[in-house]
């Protein structure tokens, strides 16, 4: 049977509809749910996403040994900051410091900037901690703690390689003129950011 | 049957509710298969397998010969020494440690030589020997003992024939990430453990 008539097609979209799904009532809880609950969690904050996103893309315009050196490094020390989150040490400032690593990191990208590899490696590490420490003290209180770091870990790892699949972009003149303007859209979402904050406060 | 048509019926199988193996001990197949599974369904020893089958891809091939003997045969006499005492050990702080250690080796591709990596291999295998030996409960001891030194031993073996075929800098690059993964979970981990006492509520 080859799938190429309309019939077949909305035979199989009934019997996925069909399949019988776990009811997620009390959603967050268990191993599970503390995976899934951890592992959304840099997938639904555009600040994180933006900034993960850009770890990659700046380790791609770096090269070698950026490329691989900051994406290992940024789950070390935001597991670092994830602890200290869950056992309540205090960071003020954390979200502006967040939205800071956008503006930072997508300004980056923007100008495509050579830094020192210690240099970029401290300022990745300074916001992989401050990322950290969010996803570990917004940690929903009935996830499983264990699941839901190696959930945003997973996760955030995904999020690095994408990072470095677009990066490899620059090697198109077209492509990293498009990445450049990413990363200052990705910047200037950051201004967005803090200036959200300022008017909170 | 077309490749699009198996493709489709793959995933709908995946989406097919089944039984949720959560690190149980399931008796329906008998000891052997109950203590095979126990490993492979018990996170943080697989995640020191896999960062230890990383590392030592890395090394020399004499020295990964010698960890897959160490894990066989420190996981059966561990197993058997604390079935045969009763003893309770507490696995978790150990493991989260070699975690980090083989997790942090694999990351940074540190060659080292086998008589550190043979011992790490040896600590690593007792603590699963440990846990396996504490889970024997009303089953035949042989079977389950047997079954869960087989699978660490072979869990580690096939990931070394997989990774050994990883031949391009980016496959590296991707392990090394995994290995860099599992040092972060490893960090995490030690951490709840520590602070067990003072977060009772979200560490349990």
């Amino acid at each position: 049977m080859k799938i190429t008539s309309i019939l077949p097609r909305v035979v199989l979209a009934i019997l996925f509809w069909l399949v019988a799904r776990p009811a997620f009532a009390h959603i967050g809880s268990g191993f599970g749910g503390g995976f899934f609950s951890g592992f959304s969690h840099p997938l639904l904050g555009p600040d994180h996403l933006l900034a993960m996103v850009s770890v990659g893309i700046w380790g791609a315009e770096l090269g070698a040994p950026a490329i691989w050196v900051l994406p290992i490094t940024f789950p070390l020390i935001m597991a670092i900051g994830g602890a200290a989150g869950i056992v309540g040490m205090p960071l003020p400032g954390t979200e502006i410091i967040i939205a800071l690593s956008v503006i930072v990191l997508g300004g980056m990208v923007a100008m495509a900037a050579r830094l020192n590899l210690v240099l970029a490696l401290v300022i990745v590490g300074v916001f992989a901690f401050a990322h950290g420490h969010a996803h570990g003290a917004e940690m929903p209180a009935s996830a499983d703690a264990l699941a839901f770091s190696v959930g945003f870990v997973i996760a955030t790892g995904m999020l690095h390689a994408l990072g470095i699949a677009i990066g490899l972009l620059i090697k198109w003149p077209v492509g990293f003129g498009a990445v450049r303007a990413m990363g200052g859209l990705a910047a200037l979402f950051g201004l967005y950011l803090i200036a959200e904050h300022v008017i909170d406060l | 049957m077309s490749l699009r048509l198996l493709i489709v019926l793959v995933i709908l199988s995946c989406l097919a509710p089944s039984g949720a193996d959560a690190h149980m001990v399931w008796a329906g197949g008998g000891a052997f298969w109950a203590g095979f599974l126990h490993p492979l369904t018990s996170l943080d020893e697989v995640c020191f397998l896999v960062a230890l089958s990383i590392w030592s891809t890395f090394n020399e091939p004499s020295t990964r010969v010698w960890v897959l003997g160490t894990i066989g045969a420190v996981t059966t006499v561990a197993a058997v020494i604390l079935w045969w005492s009763g003893q309770e050990l507490s696995t978790i702080p150990a493991m989260a440690t070699l975690m980090i250690v083989t997790g942090l080796g694999g990351a940074t591709r540190l060659k080292v030589q086998s008589a550190i990596l043979v011992p790490l291999a040896a600590i690593g295998a007792w603590f699963i020997g440990s846990e396996t030996g504490q889970a024997v409960g009303g089953l035949s001891p042989i079977g389950f003992i047997v079954g869960a030194s087989l699978s660490p031993t072979m869990l580690f073996l096939y990931l070394l024939m997989g990774l050994e075929r990883l031949n391009s800098d980016w496959q590296s690059i991707a392990s090394r990430a995994v290995a860099s993964w599992i040092a972060a979970i490893g960090i995490m981990m030690l951490t709840f453990e520590l602070a067990r006492h003072r977060l009772p509520m979200q560490l349990h």
